[in-house]
């Protein structure tokens, strides 16, 4: 082996740890993605509870 | 009212300053590999620990990824104002999609294949090294072959020359005896006049006085008959010297002729004994090409089996080729049963793009232990039945993940 092949070997060889590193990254921001739209989704859903407990009340008034 | 969840791109927050990091120790990295060209052991064991520094950096990079995300994670589920039971839930999720262990399986499989592409780099380093050294000694040998053979037509075109001069050299000796014969002659011719007692020849030959006196009994006759034989000698050989120089012509001549001969002989025997040299080479070419398609790296004049090579060159892991990547696989079908039993799109989602990816590895993987049949399966019985056995589980894997795509793997034997 010489030192050309070395370099190849290494460069090749970091590259696949980025992309390794890079999926990782992704896996989490598209999480955090998910997770956020299911926050977002929950907290329309609160809103929506006090505004249906609010129209519930007004109604019963 | 709940906060907003905070931001969630983790990306633009971690990854920036460590890939500049990894950029100037890269840089670094190939400036020492450069330096060490020439010194194959040096420079294996200083790839295998930039490998293993590459691989503790990608690994503290993808935990640190993982705590931040965590930590993120919970910071915003606290703020979300979720049911803790739903935000336990996602938690969970976050922790069986995005962990430690399943990146350390990626990177274990990671280097199982840079082992697996290092052979290939390696027979190929090797083949080109030993078809170089055969054709370049080769071209020598053939060099050498058409110097011999170059010499052998300049020493005949030399003979033929040769035979020229000497059909003219002998016809001049032809000549040079005939003259010879015809002066002989006529020598003898010239004693017998005198032996005939031809007193009057004699006399006008040699003086009055002598003419009744073949006998010298005096000083004075004893001088004349001296000076004539000196006369006879001098005559003789100045007949005799055209002769000699023909002669002498002749055998110089077929001497050259002689040694023109021998030269291309000698030659001959050469051609022949690098024909030979030639055959021999050939041989222990090919004789290095089954050795590195048996698994032997020959390289920069040393030996050693390929598949030591291949560990030694690539991480100096476990000491095992293919040892790598079991934990992977128990990931993966973790990931298949997650996604197979559970109804959450939110896993659903992530395990599938993971299993996209996952899918794509198994079948290169496949493939590569398909190639690595073709190419060591006849030479390590061992190793290809491991390959198999290995590449069953694997179709095992590809099955379970998507059955519309892959065909089952094969029945276990009983």
């Amino acid at each position: 082996m010489n030192a050309k092949h070395a370099i190849q070997i290494y460069k090749n060889h970091i590259a696949t740890l980025n992309e390794l590193v890079e999926g990782v990254k992704e896996e989490v921001d598209h999480f955090f993605k998910n997770a956020l739209k299911w926050t977002e989704a929950t907290q329309h859903e609160d809103e929506n509870n006090q505004l249906s407990t609010l129209e519930d009340q007004l109604k019963n008034l | 009212m709940p906060e907003r969840a905070p931001d969630h791109n983790i990306e633009a927050k971690v990854a920036p300053k460590q890939r500049a990091d990894s950029e100037q120790e890269t840089r670094e990295i190939i400036d020492a590999l450069t330096a060490l060209d020439g010194n194959p052991e040096a420079l294996s064991a200083r790839l295998d620990e930039a490998i293993q520094t590459a691989n503790e950096g990608a690994y503290g990079e993808a935990v640190s990824l993982i705590t931040y995300g965590g930590n993120h994670l919970s910071q915003m589920l606290e703020q979300s104002g979720m049911d803790p039971a739903q935000c336990e839930a996602i938690r969970g999720q976050y922790n069986a999609l995005v962990n430690p262990e399943q990146f350390e399986g990626e990177l274990a499989l990671a280097n199982t294949l840079q082992q697996e592409r290092i052979l290939g780099m390696l027979k190929t380093d090797a083949h080109g090294q030993v078809d170089h050294r055969f054709g370049e000694y080769n071209s020598i040998l053939d060099e050498r072959i058409q110097l011999y053979e170059a010499d052998i037509d300049a020493s005949k075109a030399n003979k033929e020359i040769l035979e020229g001069e000497l059909n003219d050299a002998q016809d001049g000796l032809n000549g040079a005896m005939e003259a010879f014969d015809k002066d002989l002659n006529y020598g003898l011719t010239a004693e017998k006049a005198l032996t005939a007692g031809d007193q009057e020849l004699f006399a006008i030959i040699y003086g009055a006085e002598f003419a009744d006196k073949p006998e010298p009994t005096t000083e004075a006759e004893r001088d004349v008959q001296r000076k004539m034989i000196r006369t006879r000698r001098d005559w003789l050989k100045e007949k005799i010297a055209p002769l000699k120089q023909a002669e002498a012509q002749v055998h110089e001549i077929q001497e050259k002729i002689t040694r023109e001969n021998t030269n291309i002989e000698a030659n001959k025997q050469w051609i022949a004994q690098t024909k030979e040299e030639r055959r021999e080479f050939k041989d222990k070419h090919e004789e290095k090409k089954k050795a590195i398609e048996d698994g032997t790296y020959i390289a920069d004049g040393k030996t050693e089996p390929l598949f030591a090579a291949a560990r030694r060159l690539a991480m100096g892991g476990d000491g095992t080729f293919g040892g790598h990547g079991r934990e992977e696989f128990s990931v993966i079908q973790t990931y298949a049963t997650l996604a197979g039993d559970t109804s959450q799109t939110l896993l659903q989602n992530a395990a599938g793009r993971k299993l996209d990816r996952i899918e794509r590895q198994l079948v290169a993987r496949v493939d590569r232990m398909d190639q690595a049949l073709r190419e060591f399966g006849n030479e390590d019985p061992q190793m290809a039945d491991s390959y198999r056995s290995e590449q069953n589980r694997l179709r095992g894997m590809l099955y379970k993940i998507n059955p519309a795509k892959h065909t089952p793997p094969d029945l276990p034997m009983a």
